[in-house]
């Protein structure tokens, strides 16, 4: 009957399995939709969750609930975290935990390997414990309307094993489902819906026993709480008890909340058979209000159990299915066994797909591929299905026959948190990888193996030697006698639970070695561009360099899709073009990642590798890279500065060709002036000509009066004419000096001399005041005296008539001679007083009157000067008059003297 | 697609349960009293975490 009903029931399970493979083939999936993606998350609740969870309300109360507690807070915590794990396993393809691993460090194939063997390790307990469930609740089942404890069941041949045939049962469930074809995004759509269908009728079932004895063998909670309430040892489960104590609850939410994303099934059921990363937003509350449904009458049951058999006969694990038999309720005893069926079946199931994908891509696949035999072979699709099927019956027969050698004794519970704290163990990699472009493959090494053996040490010895495996002084004394080295108070750390304690030490290790390690060694081209599309989430860093033929990769797709997958997938990234001979970098990427769907990302690596003359990217080239980059930045910094120098010089040609263009307007002005200068004389000298050509009979006075006009402006022209080309002169450097010793006093006596008409004409004084000795300068003296003449013609001219004095004073100024001619002229406003140097600029306005120089003097005079090394200036008010005043150079040897 | 807020507000919302769910919050409930008939613990756990189901879930949907 038990048989019937069960086989009959994992018929139904193929069925719905078949069904769902059969939708997903016509393209209408069953389980595109969230509602069916959080129940097929409920995989997390096995056989544990479904007798043990009891067991273990019955010695700690609320005990149980972290482990529940914990995936509800991590689903809304991480759901962030499970997206981008999601988001960043199908971009790459990555289908398995160990992948991911591998992948974020360098696709790095020990490392893959690594996290293979710890999930193997400490999975298989975990699946040997679904198995004993199975195997146990039969045999109870089976002696109705007798109750049995488990102690009492004694010892069954192999082959009379309930478990031993429900172990190959699955296997062949498994292989059906599981390992129908090879497809690049590993996803079993048929499984996934006959896991949704399995976490139905595990919740039904328990609702159903909890309601029937809250509510059937109790009269409701009140009833039932208050009975148990008058037994001071049950009453004791309502609070907290001292065995869990605060730490150990939160250790235990913590390593459940690792759990929901670890466990190889989670993340197969989560990660890999996600069909729309939107279902996540329904799993947030849908998945925790699954725990929180079944987990309702767990306490109830319990006490229910407590109550009912006081005695302790029966063993706390299977009162789910003992209350129901005690209650002659065979059907519901039934319903019971079929849900902690589903349970089981489930959990194995979904496991053992995840270790065989695990198994396949990342430990066998990297090895064969090393051996050229394997390599070679055409068609590697069906050698990696054949890897996969003998790895789900391996672990299905390591877990049953770790259930018959050890799982004998230890509680469901116990069993299962070992597990749970074996996949802890990735979590230092796995979200640091996520959100660390720092850590390395080296550090992840390193964390995982320090912290897998304290796991080993700590958790999984102890749990050999309770089961006799092992003497059991190793755990109460310590290895040799040493109590330092106890495994579950190592180092003298005691008065915490087991899992605790070895969670204590194992997050310290391994966190300590993953970052120590990290942070220790270099980073190599390749891990950190892997780092980079892991913790950015972004796009390729477009690291990879190299080259392909597409009938090489064409080749290689083919082993492992068989030629329409692989022309199909071609033409799929050719998106219309068609296809050139040399592929380029994205199309070997893309048969790269198809490659990492069917054997891994670490294995695809190799494939491609084979094929592509890829130049690896060492870290020369990165430097390179890097060089480029910096060479790029000093250039940008050379050109900003290349750009200010240039603006600067821009700057300075501005000004430059602004003074052109001042001297060009100066040269035009210049020479419009002198030509006015010239004509002016000129015209008279024509005008008066022309009068006494035209008229012979002028009188002799007359005539005398106009030639001596004539002589005038023929001097004042020449005159002019002297200065333009003094001027000229001065200006190009070619004046001819005799520079010789000179004596001021006697050019200032000359001078006077030669201008005391010049004063007499004017009605003005002059006055001279001459030291008695006077060094001799050094100069040329005819410069000098026409220096001093424009200056005292210029002093005569600007004289008010008739009231004009003029002073010339010579003094010695330390190492020059200096000489000041002041008159009570006008003066010259200060804003005039650099333009009167100029060429052609007279003081005043000039308009109107009739220019009382050539305006060349004073031009002349500063360029003399300065040519001899001294100084010509002015000082002077308006309406004060004006001093001009030159030095020049003592002559050498000259002074005293 | 995703409002900003959201995964920020789920990421509270998991913090939350964190508070509830640990030392010292559920300390002030780990009494040995019935309430209604119920042990206070059990009853306070089960009503929190509900709470934090329906707070999740109701932010899930109005930022959809």
């Amino acid at each position: 009957m038990i048989v019937a009903v069960s086989a009959g029931y994992l018929g139904l399970l193929f069925a719905v399995a078949y069904y769902g493979d059969r939708r997903a083939a016509v393209g209408r999936s069953l389980i595109s939709n969230g509602s069916i993606y959080a129940l097929s998350l409920a995989v997390y609740a096995t056989s544990w969750t479904f007798y043990g969870s009891v067991g273990r309300a019955a010695s700690t109360g609320v005990g149980f609930l972290p482990v529940y507690l914990g995936p509800t807070v991590m689903v809304a915590l991480g759901w962030f975290v499970l997206r981008k794990l999601i988001r960043i396993s199908k971009r790459h393809r990555i289908t398995s935990l160990a992948d991911f691993i591998s992948a974020r460090y360098g696709k790095s194939t020990l490392l893959g390997g690594v996290v293979t063997v710890i999930a193997v390790v400490g999975i298989v307990p975990y699946i040997a414990l679904q198995l004993k469930a199975v195997s146990n609740t039969f045999r109870i089942l089976r002696r109705y309307p007798d109750i049995v404890s488990t102690g009492e069941l004694g010892h069954v041949p192999l082959l009379q094993d309930t478990g031993f045939y429900v172990a190959l049962l699955l296997a062949a469930f498994t292989i059906l489902f599981g390992t129908r074809h090879l497809d690049a995004t590993e996803r079993h759509e048929g499984m996934v819906a006959a896991i949704a269908f399995e976490s139905i009728v595990k919740l039904v079932a328990f609702l159903a026993v909890g309601a029937f004895v809250t509510f059937g063998v109790f009269a409701g909670f009140g009833d039932l709480f208050g009975q148990a309430a008058d037994d001071p040892d049950i009453a004791a489960l309502y609070t907290l008890t001292p065995e869990v104590g605060y730490g150990g609850w939160a250790w235990l939410m913590v390593l459940s909340m690792l759990a929901i994303i670890l466990l190889p099934r989670q993340w197969q059921i989560a990660v890999v058979e996600n069909v729309d990363e939107r279902h996540l937003t329904r799993a947030v509350w849908l998945f925790p209000l699954y725990l929180l449904a079944i987990n309702v009458f767990v306490l109830p049951i319990a006490l229910g159990g407590l109550l009912r058999f006081g005695d302790g006969s029966v063993d706390t694990d299977t009162f789910v299915l003992t209350l129901p038999m005690a209650e002659r309720q065979p059907a519901l005893a039934l319903l019971v066994f079929i849900g902690g069926l589903s349970a089981a079946t489930g959990m194995v199931i979904v496991e053992t797909i995840a270790l065989s994908t695990m198994v396949s891509n990342s430990l066998v696949m990297p090895l064969l591929l090393r051996s050229r035999a394997v390599a070679g072979r055409a068609n590697l699709g069906g050698v990696i299905l054949a890897i996969r099927r003998v790895t789900i019956v391996a672990v299905l027969l390591l877990g049953y026959g770790y259930f018959r050698v050890a799982g004998e004794g230890s509680a469901l519970v116990s069993i299962g948190l070992v597990s749970f704290a074996a996949v802890a163990q990735f979590a230092p990699a796995l979200l640091g990888g996520l959100f660390w472009r720092g850590g390395t493959r080296d550090g992840a090494l390193a964390g995982l193996v320090a912290g897998f053996t304290v796991w080993l040490y700590t958790l999984l010895l102890p749990s050999l030697a309770e089961t006799g495996w092992l003497p059991g002084r190793f755990v109460e004394d310590g290895p040799f006698g040493i109590a330092l080295l106890r495994p579950q108070a190592l180092f003298g750390l005691d008065g915490l639970d087991p899992i605790s304690h070895a969670m204590v030490w194992s997050a310290l290790a391994n966190v300590g070695a993953y970052v120590g390690v990290s942070l220790a060694r270099r980073v190599d081209a390749a891990e950190r561009a892997q780092a980079a599309l892991f913790v950015d989430e972004g796009a390729d860093a477009g690291l990879w360099r190299g080259s392909a033929s597409v009938a090489d990769l064409r080749a290689l797709l083919e082993r492992f899709l068989g030629a329409d997958g692989a022309r199909a997938a071609l033409v799929a990234h050719a998106q219309g073009r068609a296809l050139p001979e040399e592929a380029d970098a994205g199309l070997v990427r893309h048969v790269e990642t198809l490659l990492a769907g069917a054997v891994g990302t670490a294995s695809a690596r190799v494939m491609v590798a084979s094929v592509v003359r890829e130049e690896p990217l060492g870290l020369d080239e990165v430097m390179e890279i890097l060089d480029e980059a910096s060479q790029v930045r000093a250039y940008s910094r050379e050109l900003e500065r290349k750009s200010a120098e240039l603006e600067a010089a821009t700057a300075g040609l501005r000004a430059a060709n602004e003074r052109l263009t001042e001297l060009d307007r100066l040269k035009d002005d210049f020479v419009s002036t002198v030509t006015h200068e010239l004509r002016t004389p000129l015209t008279s000298i024509r005008a008066f000509s022309e009068i006494l050509l035209d008229n012979p009979d002028l009188d002799a006075a007359e005539r005398k009066r106009y030639l001596r006009i004539v002589a005038e402006e023929t001097e004042r022209l020449t005159r002019l004419i002297n200065q333009v080309l003094d001027l000229s002169k001065l200006e190009s450097g070619r004046a001819s000096w005799q520079i010789g010793v000179v004596d001021v006093a006697g050019v200032v006596r000359d001078s006077v001399a030669e201008t005391a008409r010049l004063f007499h004409d004017a009605g003005a004084s002059l006055d001279v005041q001459l030291p008695d000795a006077l060094p001799p300068v050094a100069a040329d003296r005819d410069q000098v005296v026409q220096v001093m003449l424009n200056l005292l013609s210029n002093a005569a001219k600007f004289c008010p008539p008739e009231r004009g004095r003029v002073l010339v004073g010579v003094r010695t100024e330390d190492s020059v001679v200096r000489v000041d001619v002041t008159d009570n002229g006008p003066g010259i406003a200060a804003a005039d007083q650099p333009a009167i140097f100029e060429k052609f600029r007279q003081g005043g306005d000039g308009l109107g009157d009739r220019p009382r120089g050539t305006g060349l003097g004073l031009a002349i005079s500063r360029r003399i000067i300065d040519h001899l090394g001294g100084t010509l200036w002015v000082r002077s008010t308006v309406g004060q008059g004006a001093t001009f005043s030159f030095t020049l150079p003592v002559a050498p040897g000259g002074e005293e003297g | 697609m995703d409002r900003p807020g959201r995964s920020q507000r789920l990421v509270a919302a998991g913090m939350l349960g964190f508070l509830l769910f640990g030392y010292p919050l559920m300390a002030l409930f780990d009494r040995d009293t019935l309430v209604l008939g119920v042990p206070l613990l059990w009853a306070y756990l089960l009503v929190a975490w509900a709470a934090l189901i329906a707070v999740a879930a109701a932010l899930v949907r109005r930022s959809r």
